[in-house]
């Protein structure tokens, strides 16, 4: 066997280990994510409920006390949106933030879903829904939570040996 | 060509230092607090007129009829601009800042103070929940009132109100709308800072309907001094004993007197030493003496010193300066 075949099963092979880390690391992304919206929509109700903050305080204040730097960003600059005087309703704004942010955080469908159900009415109602409304988010988020970080250390087992497998069987191949 | 003018507005906005640095070339800065809570349907129409902030005295904006401007000598109608449920949604959102439940009280008052003191009248369907106003829906009239501060309406009268370095106690009186509240702002202002003859004073402000300060996020819009304290949206009988045990003023001013209870914590601040400068409604000294609430007060000399608002035969206004001896 040529050195240089080698180094292509080499190469190969730990390109695969590495495909495997990213997806799990996507996924341990995403369930930091989701504890940083969590904590912050549990802030967000509590700057509504104490100091009856308007939404751009809300979330500027929130953007300060989380500690994921793309979630804190996107809460900042959902703050400065809503203080250029937009026009548009808060959930256009809101939509038009979180597509552009789909690519730099790790969320998926079901966890947009359950934010943006949050904020087709956020703004809108008075201090009493608008909070129930963040405790059923938060609820929602919590759910989601649970189920994701049981199953994560099982689904990242699964992938690493499925990543070391693949690797394996192609340089199996070449040799 | 009025999208351009819009997205001027817009970058002015932005760039405001430009703007002031040409002397206000573009447009006078003032007038964009207002163009920034405009819908953009009105907006558009409204920049076509040409209006400054000097002359804009109201905006009325009702659903289903054209938006009216009053200016200072004439009111203008856009015909063209009738407005729509839509259109005041999004004035709603843009004057609550798209959190209309932090406003549930202003709006239960019935009104919003926006930055730049400028006060937001808002009138439609309201709501009851044991006997108390809950909210009001189907809001479908709006008034934009622009707030003007007359910085130096009160210069005549400041040296009246003083005692040598002491205020006396001083009630301005007019009929509705002649400007009592204008002057008692200026005089504030005045007592606050104080001048080559006077010291300032601390002053104690309870506005309990965000017309001296015209507090927006807590901070007043108009200039009432450095030495001023403003207890915003409190109830007069409550902020005056409020403002004594915490903020130890030299001078309580308040808008209106016009209950029981502000007499009773009145009579209780003055009896504590602090000086009082007040305003309340009554054609004339005669006038005043005669109403019950203020019967006491006057023949007790209290009050030592009363400023009277009228206009004269030309339409100005005039003030009358009565010492109550």
């Amino acid at each position: 066997m040529s050195i240089f075949k080698i180094l292509i099963m080499l190469v190969l092979f730990f390109s695969f280990l590495i495909i495997g880390e990213n997806i799990n690391n996507n996924r341990k992304k995403r369930i930091k994510e989701i504890k940083a919206f969590l904590i912050g929509i549990i802030n967000l109700g509590n700057e509504i409920r104490y100091h009856n903050a308007l939404l751009s305080e809300g979330f500027l204040a929130i953007s300060k006390k989380i500690r994921e730097p793309e979630v804190a960003e996107f809460f900042c600059e959902l703050a400065n949106q809503i203080n250029l005087q937009n026009t548009n309703e808060f959930y256009s704004i809101w939509g038009d933030l979180s597509n552009s942010y789909q690519n730099i955080l790790h969320l998926n469908k079901e966890d947009w879903d359950i934010l943006n159900t949050l904020c087709i009415n956020l703004g809108n109602l008075d201090i009493k829904s608008q909070l129930d409304n963040i405790d059923l988010c938060k609820e929602e988020l919590l759910n989601l939570l649970d189920n994701t970080s049981k199953n994560i250390n099982k689904q990242c087992k699964f992938v690493r040996t499925i990543s070391v497998f693949c690797g394996l069987f192609i340089c199996i191949i070449i040799a | 060509m009025y999208k351009y003018k819009i997205l001027a507005y817009k970058l002015l906005n932005e760039f405001e230092f430009i703007n002031n640095y040409m002397g206000g070339f573009f447009l006078d800065t003032r007038i964009s607090e207002i163009t920034n809570i405009l819908p953009q349907h009105i907006l558009s129409e409204f920049i076509q007129n040409s209006i400054t902030f000097e002359d804009l005295r109201e905006i009325r904006i009702r659903i289903g009829q054209p938006v009216i401007i009053r200016l200072k000598f004439k009111e203008i109608l856009l015909k063209k601009c009738i407005v729509t449920k839509e259109d005041m949604n999004e004035f709603l959102e843009m004057v609550t800042n798209h959190s209309i439940y932090a406003y549930e009280e202003d709006i239960t008052n019935g009104f919003i103070t926006v930055f730049g003191g400028h006060r937001i009248g808002l009138a439609g369907k309201v709501i009851y929940e044991d006997n108390n106003i809950k909210n009001v829906k189907y809001i479908s009239f709006a008034n934009i009132r622009i707030s003007h501060q007359i910085r130096g309406c009160a210069n005549n009268v400041f040296s009246f109100i003083h005692s040598n370095e002491n205020i006396d106690n001083t009630l301005i009186i007019s009929s509705p709308g002649i400007g009592k509240t204008t002057l008692l702002r200026d005089l504030i202002r005045l007592i606050s800072n104080g001048n080559e003859y006077y010291s300032g004073k601390t002053v104690g402000v309870v506005d309990e309907r965000s017309e001296l300060g015209a507090c927006f996020l807590g901070r007043p819009q108009n200039d009432l001094g450095i030495r001023t304290d403003v207890l915003d949206c409190c109830h007069k009988s409550e902020g005056m004993i409020m403002l004594l045990r915490s903020m130890t003023p030299e001078v309580i001013a308040v808008d209106e007197i016009a209950t029981k209870e502000d007499i009773i914590s009145l009579t209780s601040v003055i009896n504590c030493g602090l000086s009082v400068v007040a305003t309340a409604h009554a054609k004339d000294f005669n006038d005043l003496k005669e109403k019950i609430l203020f019967k006491e007060l006057i023949q007790e000399k209290i009050f030592k010193k009363v400023i009277i608002l009228r206009k004269n035969e030309v339409g100005n206004i005039v003030n009358e300066m009565v010492v109550n001896e």
